[in-house]
Protein backbone atom coordinates (compact mmCIF):
# COMPACT_ATOMS: atom_id res chain seq x y z
CA UNK A 1 0.00 0.00 0.00
CA UNK A 2 1.31 3.45 -0.91
CA UNK A 3 2.31 5.80 1.92
CA UNK A 4 -0.07 8.74 2.45
CA UNK A 5 1.49 12.02 1.25
CA UNK A 6 3.25 13.99 3.97
CA UNK A 7 1.56 17.18 5.15
CA UNK A 8 4.57 19.41 4.51
CA UNK A 9 3.27 22.38 6.47
CA UNK A 10 2.84 20.26 9.60
CA UNK A 11 5.96 18.14 9.14
CA UNK A 12 9.20 18.68 11.05
CA UNK A 13 12.28 20.05 9.29
CA UNK A 14 13.84 16.59 9.23
CA UNK A 15 10.77 15.07 7.59
CA UNK A 16 10.64 17.79 4.95
CA UNK A 17 14.37 17.40 4.31
CA UNK A 18 13.91 13.65 3.80
CA UNK A 19 11.32 14.35 1.09
CA UNK A 20 13.34 17.22 -0.43
CA UNK A 21 16.30 14.85 -0.81
CA UNK A 22 14.22 12.98 -3.39
CA UNK A 23 14.19 16.22 -5.44
CA UNK A 24 10.58 16.90 -4.48
CA UNK A 25 9.83 20.48 -5.54
CA UNK A 26 7.06 21.02 -2.99
CA UNK A 27 9.38 19.98 -0.15
CA UNK A 28 12.18 22.25 -1.42
CA UNK A 29 9.67 25.10 -1.66
CA UNK A 30 8.52 24.41 1.90
CA UNK A 31 12.10 24.60 3.22
CA UNK A 32 12.59 27.94 1.45
CA UNK A 33 9.25 29.20 2.79
CA UNK A 34 10.23 28.31 6.37
CA UNK A 35 13.60 30.03 6.34
CA UNK A 36 13.44 32.77 3.71
CA UNK A 37 12.49 35.50 6.20
CA UNK A 38 14.98 34.71 8.99
CA UNK A 39 17.80 34.09 6.51
CA UNK A 40 17.01 37.19 4.48
CA UNK A 41 16.65 39.33 7.63
CA UNK A 42 20.02 38.15 8.94
CA UNK A 43 21.71 38.78 5.60
CA UNK A 44 20.04 42.16 5.10
CA UNK A 45 21.17 43.31 8.54
CA UNK A 46 24.65 41.95 7.84
CA UNK A 47 25.28 43.48 4.41
CA UNK A 48 22.84 46.43 4.63
CA UNK A 49 21.84 46.18 0.96
CA UNK A 50 18.56 44.68 -0.19
CA UNK A 51 19.60 43.47 -3.65
CA UNK A 52 22.80 41.98 -2.33
CA UNK A 53 21.03 40.34 0.62
CA UNK A 54 18.57 38.77 -1.78
CA UNK A 55 21.38 37.47 -4.00
CA UNK A 56 23.15 36.03 -0.98
CA UNK A 57 19.90 34.49 0.31
CA UNK A 58 19.29 32.90 -3.08
CA UNK A 59 22.87 31.60 -3.16
CA UNK A 60 22.38 30.23 0.37
CA UNK A 61 19.21 28.31 -0.50
CA UNK A 62 20.64 26.92 -3.74
CA UNK A 63 23.66 25.67 -1.77
CA UNK A 64 21.40 24.23 0.92
CA UNK A 65 19.10 22.41 -1.52
CA UNK A 66 21.99 21.14 -3.63
CA UNK A 67 23.82 19.82 -0.58
CA UNK A 68 20.88 18.17 1.19
CA UNK A 69 22.54 14.78 0.75
CA UNK A 70 25.48 15.94 2.85
CA UNK A 71 23.26 17.33 5.65
CA UNK A 72 23.53 15.25 8.82
CA UNK A 73 20.14 14.94 10.54
CA UNK A 74 21.68 14.83 14.03
CA UNK A 75 22.24 18.59 13.70
CA UNK A 76 19.46 21.15 13.64
CA UNK A 77 18.51 22.01 10.09
CA UNK A 78 18.10 25.68 11.01
CA UNK A 79 21.68 25.79 12.36
CA UNK A 80 22.96 24.37 9.09
CA UNK A 81 21.02 26.91 7.02
CA UNK A 82 22.19 29.84 9.18
CA UNK A 83 25.77 28.58 9.01
CA UNK A 84 25.69 28.63 5.20
CA UNK A 85 24.01 32.06 5.19
CA UNK A 86 26.52 33.51 7.65
CA UNK A 87 29.44 32.14 5.64
CA UNK A 88 28.00 33.77 2.52
CA UNK A 89 27.70 37.13 4.34
CA UNK A 90 31.16 36.99 5.90
CA UNK A 91 32.73 35.95 2.58
CA UNK A 92 31.04 38.90 0.93
CA UNK A 93 32.12 41.35 3.64
CA UNK A 94 35.70 40.11 3.38
CA UNK A 95 35.68 40.47 -0.39
CA UNK A 96 34.06 43.87 -0.45
CA UNK A 97 35.77 45.19 2.69
CA UNK A 98 34.46 48.68 3.40
CA UNK A 99 32.11 48.91 0.45
CA UNK A 100 29.34 47.91 2.83
CA UNK A 101 26.71 50.59 3.03
CA UNK A 102 25.31 51.97 6.21
CA UNK A 103 22.19 53.76 7.25
CA UNK A 104 24.20 56.95 6.95
CA UNK A 105 25.73 56.19 3.57
CA UNK A 106 29.05 54.71 2.56
CA UNK A 107 31.96 55.44 4.90
CA UNK A 108 33.86 56.53 1.80
CA UNK A 109 31.29 59.16 0.87
CA UNK A 110 32.87 62.56 1.40
CA UNK A 111 30.31 64.85 -0.20
CA UNK A 112 26.63 65.28 0.74
CA UNK A 113 25.68 64.00 -2.74
CA UNK A 114 27.69 60.83 -2.27
CA UNK A 115 26.26 60.32 1.21
CA UNK A 116 22.77 60.63 -0.24
CA UNK A 117 23.56 58.36 -3.18
CA UNK A 118 25.02 55.64 -1.01
CA UNK A 119 22.57 55.86 1.89
CA UNK A 120 21.02 52.51 2.73
CA UNK A 121 17.90 51.53 0.86
CA UNK A 122 16.16 51.38 4.21
CA UNK A 123 13.08 53.54 3.78
CA UNK A 124 13.70 53.94 0.05
CA UNK A 125 11.86 50.75 -0.77
CA UNK A 126 8.15 50.62 -0.21
CA UNK A 127 8.31 47.97 2.48
CA UNK A 128 5.83 48.15 5.28
CA UNK A 129 8.03 46.51 7.91
CA UNK A 130 10.95 48.72 6.99
CA UNK A 131 8.86 51.87 7.15
CA UNK A 132 7.55 50.76 10.48
CA UNK A 133 11.11 50.48 11.76
CA UNK A 134 11.93 53.93 10.46
CA UNK A 135 9.00 55.37 12.29
CA UNK A 136 9.79 53.75 15.58
CA UNK A 137 12.58 55.65 17.27
CA UNK A 138 13.98 52.72 19.23
CA UNK A 139 13.77 50.33 16.27
CA UNK A 140 15.55 52.77 13.95
CA UNK A 141 18.21 53.57 16.54
CA UNK A 142 18.82 49.87 17.17
CA UNK A 143 19.13 49.16 13.44
CA UNK A 144 21.68 51.97 13.22
CA UNK A 145 23.59 50.72 16.28
CA UNK A 146 23.61 47.13 14.95
CA UNK A 147 25.03 48.38 11.65
CA UNK A 148 27.95 49.86 13.57
CA UNK A 149 28.85 46.61 15.33
CA UNK A 150 31.69 44.40 14.14
CA UNK A 151 30.28 41.70 11.79
CA UNK A 152 31.02 38.87 14.21
CA UNK A 153 29.26 40.72 17.07
CA UNK A 154 26.40 41.58 14.71
CA UNK A 155 25.81 37.95 13.70
CA UNK A 156 25.92 36.81 17.32
CA UNK A 157 23.51 39.45 18.62
CA UNK A 158 21.10 38.96 15.71
CA UNK A 159 21.05 35.19 16.10
CA UNK A 160 20.65 35.40 19.87
CA UNK A 161 18.23 38.26 20.44
CA UNK A 162 16.42 38.63 17.11
CA UNK A 163 16.25 35.00 15.97
CA UNK A 164 16.15 33.65 19.52
CA UNK A 165 18.83 30.98 19.01
CA UNK A 166 20.52 29.35 22.02
CA UNK A 167 24.16 30.16 22.82
CA UNK A 168 25.13 26.55 22.01
CA UNK A 169 23.42 26.69 18.63
CA UNK A 170 25.14 29.99 17.77
CA UNK A 171 28.48 28.44 18.70
CA UNK A 172 27.69 25.58 16.30
CA UNK A 173 26.56 27.93 13.53
CA UNK A 174 29.61 30.15 13.79
CA UNK A 175 32.12 27.40 14.62
CA UNK A 176 33.18 29.32 17.71
CA UNK A 177 33.76 28.21 21.30
CA UNK A 178 30.75 28.78 23.54
CA UNK A 179 32.71 31.23 25.73
CA UNK A 180 33.63 33.34 22.71
CA UNK A 181 30.00 33.53 21.63
CA UNK A 182 28.93 34.67 25.11
CA UNK A 183 31.71 37.26 25.17
CA UNK A 184 30.76 38.58 21.72
CA UNK A 185 27.10 38.86 22.72
CA UNK A 186 27.85 40.70 25.94
CA UNK A 187 30.27 43.05 24.21
CA UNK A 188 27.68 43.72 21.53
CA UNK A 189 25.09 44.44 24.22
CA UNK A 190 27.54 46.79 25.92
CA UNK A 191 28.04 48.68 22.67
CA UNK A 192 24.30 48.82 22.03
CA UNK A 193 23.70 50.13 25.58
CA UNK A 194 26.23 52.89 25.00
CA UNK A 195 24.73 53.72 21.60
CA UNK A 196 21.16 53.86 22.97
CA UNK A 197 21.90 55.50 26.31
CA UNK A 198 20.68 58.87 25.04
CA UNK A 199 17.18 57.47 24.51
CA UNK A 200 16.80 56.75 28.20
CA UNK A 201 17.65 60.19 29.43
CA UNK B 1 27.65 39.14 52.74
CA UNK B 2 26.94 42.22 50.67
CA UNK B 3 28.61 42.35 47.25
CA UNK B 4 27.96 46.05 46.84
CA UNK B 5 29.90 48.29 46.32
CA UNK B 6 32.73 45.93 45.32
CA UNK B 7 30.97 43.69 42.79
CA UNK B 8 28.68 45.23 40.24
CA UNK B 9 26.44 43.15 38.01
CA UNK B 10 28.27 40.83 35.63
CA UNK B 11 27.06 39.72 32.19
CA UNK B 12 25.66 36.53 33.75
CA UNK B 13 23.92 38.59 36.46
CA UNK B 14 22.29 40.66 33.72
CA UNK B 15 20.95 37.49 32.09
CA UNK B 16 19.67 36.40 35.48
CA UNK B 17 18.04 39.82 35.91
CA UNK B 18 16.17 39.42 32.61
CA UNK B 19 15.03 35.91 33.44
CA UNK B 20 13.91 37.09 36.91
CA UNK B 21 16.30 34.66 38.58
CA UNK B 22 18.60 37.23 40.16
CA UNK B 23 19.67 36.29 43.67
CA UNK B 24 18.26 38.23 46.60
CA UNK B 25 21.72 39.58 47.35
CA UNK B 26 22.07 41.01 43.87
CA UNK B 27 18.52 42.36 43.89
CA UNK B 28 19.46 44.22 47.02
CA UNK B 29 22.60 45.50 45.33
CA UNK B 30 20.55 46.60 42.33
CA UNK B 31 18.19 48.57 44.55
CA UNK B 32 21.10 50.47 46.04
CA UNK B 33 23.51 50.86 43.10
CA UNK B 34 22.30 53.39 40.56
CA UNK B 35 25.02 52.51 38.06
CA UNK B 36 23.95 48.86 37.92
CA UNK B 37 20.27 49.78 37.88
CA UNK B 38 20.78 52.07 34.89
CA UNK B 39 22.81 49.39 33.13
CA UNK B 40 20.14 46.74 33.78
CA UNK B 41 17.35 49.04 32.60
CA UNK B 42 19.28 50.00 29.47
CA UNK B 43 20.04 46.36 28.79
CA UNK B 44 16.37 45.55 29.18
CA UNK B 45 15.53 48.30 26.69
CA UNK B 46 18.11 46.96 24.23
CA UNK B 47 16.77 43.41 24.47
CA UNK B 48 13.19 44.58 24.09
CA UNK B 49 14.15 46.64 21.06
CA UNK B 50 16.02 43.71 19.50
CA UNK B 51 13.14 41.31 20.09
CA UNK B 52 10.73 43.80 18.50
CA UNK B 53 12.74 44.21 15.30
CA UNK B 54 10.55 43.12 12.40
CA UNK B 55 11.70 40.37 10.05
CA UNK B 56 12.45 41.47 6.51
CA UNK B 57 11.07 39.58 3.55
CA UNK B 58 12.67 39.13 0.15
CA UNK B 59 10.75 40.28 -2.91
CA UNK B 60 7.68 38.33 -4.00
CA UNK B 61 8.50 35.11 -5.85
CA UNK B 62 11.75 34.44 -3.98
CA UNK B 63 11.11 30.67 -3.75
CA UNK B 64 10.42 30.54 -7.50
CA UNK B 65 13.72 32.24 -8.21
CA UNK B 66 15.58 29.85 -5.90
CA UNK B 67 13.99 26.81 -7.56
CA UNK B 68 14.72 28.20 -11.02
CA UNK B 69 18.35 28.69 -9.98
CA UNK B 70 18.38 25.15 -8.64
CA UNK B 71 17.01 23.73 -11.90
CA UNK B 72 19.71 25.58 -13.82
CA UNK B 73 22.42 24.23 -11.57
CA UNK B 74 21.18 20.61 -11.40
CA UNK B 75 20.82 19.54 -15.04
CA UNK B 76 24.24 21.02 -15.79
CA UNK B 77 25.73 18.67 -13.19
CA UNK B 78 23.66 15.67 -14.23
CA UNK B 79 24.30 16.10 -17.97
CA UNK B 80 27.95 15.40 -17.36
CA UNK B 81 27.08 11.87 -16.29
CA UNK B 82 23.82 10.97 -18.00
CA UNK B 83 22.22 12.64 -21.01
CA UNK B 84 18.59 13.36 -20.14
CA UNK B 85 17.45 12.22 -23.60
CA UNK B 86 18.24 8.60 -22.72
CA UNK B 87 15.19 6.95 -21.22
CA UNK B 88 14.89 3.74 -19.22
CA UNK B 89 15.00 1.54 -22.34
CA UNK B 90 18.04 3.40 -23.61
CA UNK B 91 19.82 2.84 -20.29
CA UNK B 92 18.87 -0.84 -20.33
CA UNK B 93 20.18 -1.19 -23.89
CA UNK B 94 23.44 0.55 -22.91
CA UNK B 95 23.80 -1.80 -19.93
CA UNK B 96 23.12 -4.85 -22.16
CA UNK B 97 25.73 -3.72 -24.71
CA UNK B 98 28.23 -3.23 -21.87
CA UNK B 99 27.57 -6.71 -20.42
CA UNK B 100 27.78 -8.41 -23.85
CA UNK B 101 31.02 -6.57 -24.70
CA UNK B 102 32.59 -7.52 -21.37
CA UNK B 103 31.57 -11.16 -21.79
CA UNK B 104 32.91 -11.27 -25.35
CA UNK B 105 36.23 -9.75 -24.27
CA UNK B 106 36.60 -12.31 -21.45
CA UNK B 107 35.90 -15.22 -23.86
CA UNK B 108 38.31 -13.86 -26.46
CA UNK B 109 41.03 -13.46 -23.80
CA UNK B 110 40.60 -17.07 -22.68
CA UNK B 111 41.05 -18.35 -26.23
CA UNK B 112 44.07 -16.09 -26.99
CA UNK B 113 46.07 -16.27 -23.78
CA UNK B 114 49.48 -16.53 -25.48
CA UNK B 115 48.88 -13.47 -27.59
CA UNK B 116 47.71 -11.45 -24.57
CA UNK B 117 50.73 -12.57 -22.53
CA UNK B 118 53.13 -11.52 -25.31
CA UNK B 119 51.45 -8.08 -25.40
CA UNK B 120 51.82 -7.72 -21.65
CA UNK B 121 55.51 -8.72 -21.77
CA UNK B 122 56.16 -6.29 -24.60
CA UNK B 123 54.36 -3.45 -22.85
CA UNK B 124 56.24 -3.95 -19.56
CA UNK B 125 59.71 -4.82 -20.93
CA UNK B 126 60.03 -1.92 -23.36
CA UNK B 127 59.40 0.93 -20.87
CA UNK B 128 61.80 -0.72 -18.39
CA UNK B 129 64.52 -0.91 -21.03
CA UNK B 130 63.99 2.74 -22.02
CA UNK B 131 64.10 3.82 -18.36
CA UNK B 132 67.41 2.02 -17.77
CA UNK B 133 68.84 3.56 -20.94
CA UNK B 134 67.77 7.01 -19.74
CA UNK B 135 69.48 6.49 -16.36
CA UNK B 136 72.71 5.40 -18.06
CA UNK B 137 72.70 8.38 -20.42
CA UNK B 138 72.11 10.78 -17.51
CA UNK B 139 74.92 9.17 -15.46
CA UNK B 140 77.35 9.33 -18.39
CA UNK B 141 76.52 12.98 -18.96
CA UNK B 142 77.05 13.75 -15.28
CA UNK B 143 80.45 12.06 -15.04
CA UNK B 144 81.59 13.79 -18.24
CA UNK B 145 81.06 17.26 -16.73
CA UNK B 146 84.31 19.24 -16.05
CA UNK B 147 83.33 19.96 -12.43
CA UNK B 148 82.49 16.32 -11.60
CA UNK B 149 86.04 15.34 -10.48
CA UNK B 150 86.38 18.24 -8.03
CA UNK B 151 82.85 17.65 -6.73
CA UNK B 152 83.62 13.97 -6.12
CA UNK B 153 86.80 14.94 -4.29
CA UNK B 154 84.80 17.38 -2.17
CA UNK B 155 82.25 14.76 -1.04
CA UNK B 156 84.79 11.96 -0.65
CA UNK B 157 85.17 12.67 3.08
CA UNK B 158 82.10 11.78 5.22
CA UNK B 159 82.55 14.96 7.30
CA UNK B 160 82.47 17.24 4.27
CA UNK B 161 79.54 15.27 2.81
CA UNK B 162 77.59 15.74 6.06
CA UNK B 163 78.31 19.50 6.05
CA UNK B 164 77.25 19.75 2.41
CA UNK B 165 74.02 17.79 2.97
CA UNK B 166 73.25 19.79 6.14
CA UNK B 167 73.88 23.08 4.38
CA UNK B 168 71.70 22.06 1.43
CA UNK B 169 68.86 21.10 3.77
CA UNK B 170 69.07 24.45 5.58
CA UNK B 171 68.99 26.35 2.27
CA UNK B 172 66.10 24.19 1.06
CA UNK B 173 64.13 24.79 4.28
CA UNK B 174 64.78 28.53 4.17
CA UNK B 175 63.64 28.63 0.54
CA UNK B 176 60.43 26.79 1.45
CA UNK B 177 59.70 29.26 4.27
CA UNK B 178 60.43 32.21 2.00
CA UNK B 179 58.20 30.80 -0.73
CA UNK B 180 55.37 30.21 1.73
CA UNK B 181 55.61 33.78 2.99
CA UNK B 182 55.65 35.10 -0.55
CA UNK B 183 52.60 33.08 -1.54
CA UNK B 184 50.49 33.79 1.57
CA UNK B 185 48.11 36.70 0.98
CA UNK B 186 48.29 39.38 3.67
CA UNK B 187 45.66 38.78 6.34
CA UNK B 188 43.05 41.45 6.67
CA UNK B 189 40.70 42.06 9.56
CA UNK B 190 37.00 41.44 8.96
CA UNK B 191 35.64 44.80 7.86
CA UNK B 192 33.23 46.79 9.92
CA UNK B 193 30.09 48.19 8.41
CA UNK B 194 31.05 51.69 9.29
CA UNK B 195 34.80 51.42 9.37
Amino acid sequence: MAEPPLDLRAATDQEVVAVARRRDEAACRELVRRYERPVFSLLFRMVRNRELAEDLAQETFIKVLNALDSYRPEYKFSSWVFKIANNAAIDHLRRRELDTLSLEGSPHADTPQMVEATALQIGEKAETALEAVEHKELGGEIELAIAKLRPEYRTCILLRHVEGRAYEEIAEILNLPLGTVKTYIHRARNELRVALAHLKR
Amino acid sequence: MKRWPINHLTAEDLDAFHSASLSAELREHLAECEECRTMAELDHMVLEGLAALPPFAPREGFADRVLAGLRQARPARLRRYLPSAIGTWGRLAAAAVLVVSLGASVVWTLFNRDLVLSWIQLSTAEPGRLLWLGVRVAATNLTAQPWYASFRELVASPGRLAVLVGGSLVVYGAALVALRRLLTPPSRPVPYALG
